[in-house]
């Protein structure tokens, strides 16, 4: 059965709650790569991820009637996204976790440049390292915006920040990490003639 | 604008902002200077790689991952009323007292610190174990 497109995701929500399977099934399709992406970013573990997706997905199909629509949607189910993606780091941090594999090695084109690869490959690697160092807001804001295409004004509603300590919070993660990422060539503070 | 200006400016600017003849004034700059340019491209590289990273999708499709999660979340919820029932069936063995918040409690017993607290004493010989219930109105005490 298709559920019509055009139909809001408040309607869907109550379709939903009153039983139907389609319903659900309509708002999970909408909403699975933006709450999938989140995870990415929240865990940066594929794996992990999906497992907390699923859990999510519990936790909507068993909280939906809660949804009175005060906040947004978008909102409300980052929330729940953010608070299984964090019970999972709570479990996951007792078994003492490795570094995360790099994954850019999978996703890159086969190596023509090998030490542009290599370099690339390093960058990558301190791209993560600097993120996992920032503090959780700013990891968020950063993440959100640089590797989930949003918009500023977009992250705030979503987080529900202020777009002025958003961009502060952005503005402070770019810098760590950026730095991080070019080391000593970042800002050409060394005497040049 | 000098170097400086332009890496000062690379730590900050939106990723759209670091290809050579992007928004002035930095893609300016960019387009003219190779070092510049190839420390953007750096930033810009990496920030691809994650961002495929981001994109890919869940291996099970949506369909299935809805269905697994309301099947979950219906057994979750059976799970959560056999729990509760389970001193109603052992009633033999079991001392249940009903607190009504509306009513006078025969025991002060709050929801919230049930488990921190000693508020029922064990007869002698015999255990006590308080559960709260789905309702917030009602705990259960059983002693075995
Ligand atoms: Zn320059």
């Amino acid at each position: 059965m298709r559920v019509d497109e055009q139909l809001s995701d408040e309607d869907l929500i109550r379709r939903a709650c009153d039983g139907d399977t389609a319903g659900f099934q309509a708002l999970v399709e909408r909403w699975l790569p933006r709450m999938h992406r989140w995870v990415l970013g929240m865990l940066d573990d594929p794996d992990e991820a999906e497992d907390v997706v699923q859990e999510v997905l519990v936790r909507l199909y068993l909280k939906l009637g809660a949804f009175r629509g005060e906040a947004r949607f978008s909102t409300w189910l980052y929330q729940l996204t953010r608070n299984a993606a964090r019970d999972a780091r709570r479990r996951t941090r007792r078994r003492e976790r490795r570094m995360a594999p790099l994954r850019g090695d999978e996703l890159a084109a086969p190596a023509r440049n090998p030490a542009a690869e290599l370099e690339r490959h390093e960058d990558v690697t301190r791209v993560r390292h600097a993120m996992a160092a920032l503090p959780e807001r700013q990891r968020e804001v950063f993440d959100l915006v640089e590797f989930q295409g949003y918009a500023p004004t977009e992250v705030a509603a979503l987080l529900n920040l202020s777009p002025g300590t958003t961009r502060a919070h952005l503005f402070r993660a770019r810098r760590a990490v950026r730095a991080a990422v070019l080391g000593a060539d970042a800002p050409a503070t060394e005497a040049r003639p | 604008m000098t170097c400086d200006d332009a890496r000062q400016l690379l730590l900050t600017a939106d990723l759209a902002e670091l290809t050579p003849g992007g928004p002035m004034p930095l893609g300016a700059h960019l387009a003219g200077c190779a070092d510049c340019r190839a420390l953007a491209g750096r930033v810009l590289a990496a920030a691809r790689v994650v961002q495929a990273e981001r994109d890919r999708p869940p291996r099970r499709a949506a369909g299935a991952l809805a269905e697994e999660a309301r099947r979950a979340a219906r057994a979750r919820r059976r799970a959560r009323r056999r729990w509760t029932a389970v001193p109603a069936l052992a009633a033999a063995a079991v001392v249940v007292v009903l607190l009504v918040r509306d009513g006078t409690p025969p025991i002060p017993i709050p929801p919230r610190t049930v488990e921190t607290t000693p508020l029922v004493d064990a007869p002698p010989g015999r255990h006590v174990a308080v559960f709260e219930t789905g309702n917030p109105a009602i705990v259960v005490v059983w002693t075995f």
